[in-house]
């Protein structure tokens, strides 16, 4: 007996729980979900800014007042400055060795070392091609840093982790060495403001799930609030409409009540386990659209109006398409940057991403349709010239293979199928929007019936 | 211009971290680190904290 109609139209929805679940879809990447609700296009892709300069993974950022980012590695003590337009140099290297954070605070530059702070003015950071003013050693940390970390102003601070210790250089440029001390199997990642206070997020181990929040005033001599995820650590906090909590190794997602961690989402692409780990400069906000960077792509988690619900979405995924290993990632403007380390299975090469002018080809896989799946039409709401939609159909959970479409470009305006599917139990669609140069097909609705 | 240095000796987290005479001895070690990289013109203690002033 032939399916009723599925209609896979409320691109909104983003990606669902599974491929099981009505009312999101199985995956999407580069799919621009947001601009226009309902219907969907093609992102902007994004290309190497970075030439040959970066020769390891940038995973700590920061971008100046000037406009100007700076994007530094925890496998070298080099420091690359990308200019609004994109434009990467090398500025320095550390000689304390790698850099394990980057902030900005009253004018200066700051990098963490392992055991030392640096900082430049910030006029000089921009100005000097090659940095001579700056100071490797400004300060000396209590601990020895060992992964990346992400520094925060709050209340007239900059607050920068130590391993079991804050530290922080204050307003009148005083380097507090240790403003706040946790247990010591605590390593804090990340941290962020919340309210008047500073969140503080720890990472123990692969083997000991109890990553810690700590809710700090950052005045009291100790914390107010403590609470405990059974995950490995916390990776990243994602600003969004609320604070945003990545934490562990499979790409969970809680959010902050105030007093504790609630889980939220699991990051979702198909049926691929996202794999997480330490990574705290990998957030950021895109007018309002938090942003988190994955081997999949650059995730958003967000929506485009309080009267939607909150969706996932591979909203941008790499110039280079091999196995990723994300990095920082800095909205400037309207502008992104990310960083990136790629391995091809011979050659492991680096860059830094910038958005072109480009529309990247939207990939769309519906959920599962049940039932004898006769065919598939892909609704249309602007084809421009150049562009096309093609799909590929798994039926009866067989694998995907090519499924011709054909455009009926009368009353319709639809993609439909050449010859029919005709599935037994159940089937799945690929659609793929080709776009070309600027333009991108804008599809409204797929009816699999 | 002076740099100036203070290091914290709170009593520290609600469970499990150091007692303030532990940060007494974990700042006294900083300071002696300090003293490798460093020229110390002065160090005062105040009941909570130390004050090491570095010169440029």
């Amino acid at each position: 007996m032939a399916a009723k109609p599925t209609t896979f139209g409320s691109f909104h929805n983003g990606i669902a729980l599974s491929k099981k679940i009505a009312g999101g879809f199985h995956s999407l990447k580069s799919c621009d979900i947001h601009s226009q609700a309902g219907a969907a296009t093609g992102s902007f892709a994004f290309e190497k800014t970075s030439g040959t300069i970066v020769d390891n993974l940038p995973d700590s950022s920061v971008t100046l007042p000037s406009g100007d980012s700076f994007f530094a590695t925890s496998s070298s003590g080099k420091i690359w400055k990308v200019t609004t337009s994109g434009v990467t140099s090398l500025v320095h290297t550390n000689t304390q060795g790698v850099n394990f954070g980057l902030g900005y605070f009253m004018g200066y530059l700051y990098y963490a070392s392992a055991t030392k702070l640096g900082r430049i003015a910030e006029s000089n950071a921009s100005s000097e091609a090659t940095w001579s003013s700056q100071t490797d050693s400004w300060a000396t940390f209590t601990n020895t840093n060992v992964h990346p970390i992400k520094m925060e102003e709050q209340n007239a601070s900059l607050f920068i982790p130590n391993r079991n210790y804050v530290a922080a250089v204050n307003s009148a440029g005083v380097f507090e060495a240790a403003s706040l001390d946790l247990q010591s199997q605590h390593s804090i990642t990340t941290c962020i403001p919340a309210g008047t206070g500073l969140l503080i997020g720890t990472w123990v181990g692969n083997y000991h799930n109890q990553a810690g929040l700590f809710l700090w005033d950052t005045y009291s001599p100790s914390y107010i609030v403590d609470s405990y995820i059974d995950e490995a650590g916390v990776n990243a906090f994602i600003r969004g409409e609320m604070i945003f909590i990545q934490a562990g190794l499979v790409g969970n997602i809680y959010y902050w009540s105030g007093e504790k961690a609630v889980l939220y989402k699991r990051l979702r692409d198909g049926d691929t386990v996202i794999v997480t780990g330490i990574n705290p400069s990998g957030a950021a906000n895109l007018n309002g659209l938090p942003l988190f960077t994955t081997r999949q792509g650059i995730y958003s988690l967000g929506r485009g109006d309080a009267s939607l619900p909150v969706a996932q979405n591979i909203e941008y995924v790499y110039s280079a398409t091999n196995t990723i290993t994300p990095g920082a990632i800095q909205v400037v403007g309207g502008q992104i940057f990310t960083g990136w380390k790629n391995f091809d299975g011979v050659t492991t090469t680096y860059g830094i991403d910038k958005l072109s002018n480009n529309k990247s080809y939207a990939i769309i896989t519906t959920c599962q349709a049940k039932g004898v799946i006769k065919s598939v039409k892909v609704f249309y709401d602007s084809i421009p010239a150049g562009t096309s939609i093609s799909a590929r159909v798994n039926k009866d959970n067989s694998g995907f293979v090519t499924h011709d479409l054909v455009q009926d470009d009368g009353d319709e305006r639809c993609f439909r199928s050449v010859v029919d599917v005709m599935s037994k139990s159940s089937a799945q669609f690929e659609i793929t929007l080709v776009s070309s140069g600027s333009n991108s097909p804008i599809i409204d609705a797929i009816v699999v019936q | 211009m002076t740099r100036i240095v203070t290091y914290n000796l709170v009593a520290g987290s609600h469970v499990g971290a150091e007692t303030k005479e532990q940060k007494r001895q974990l700042a006294l070690e900083y300071i002696e680190r300090l003293k490798q990289d460093e020229t110390i013109e002065e160090i005062q203690e105040e009941p909570n904290r130390f004050i090491i002033y570095l010169a440029n």
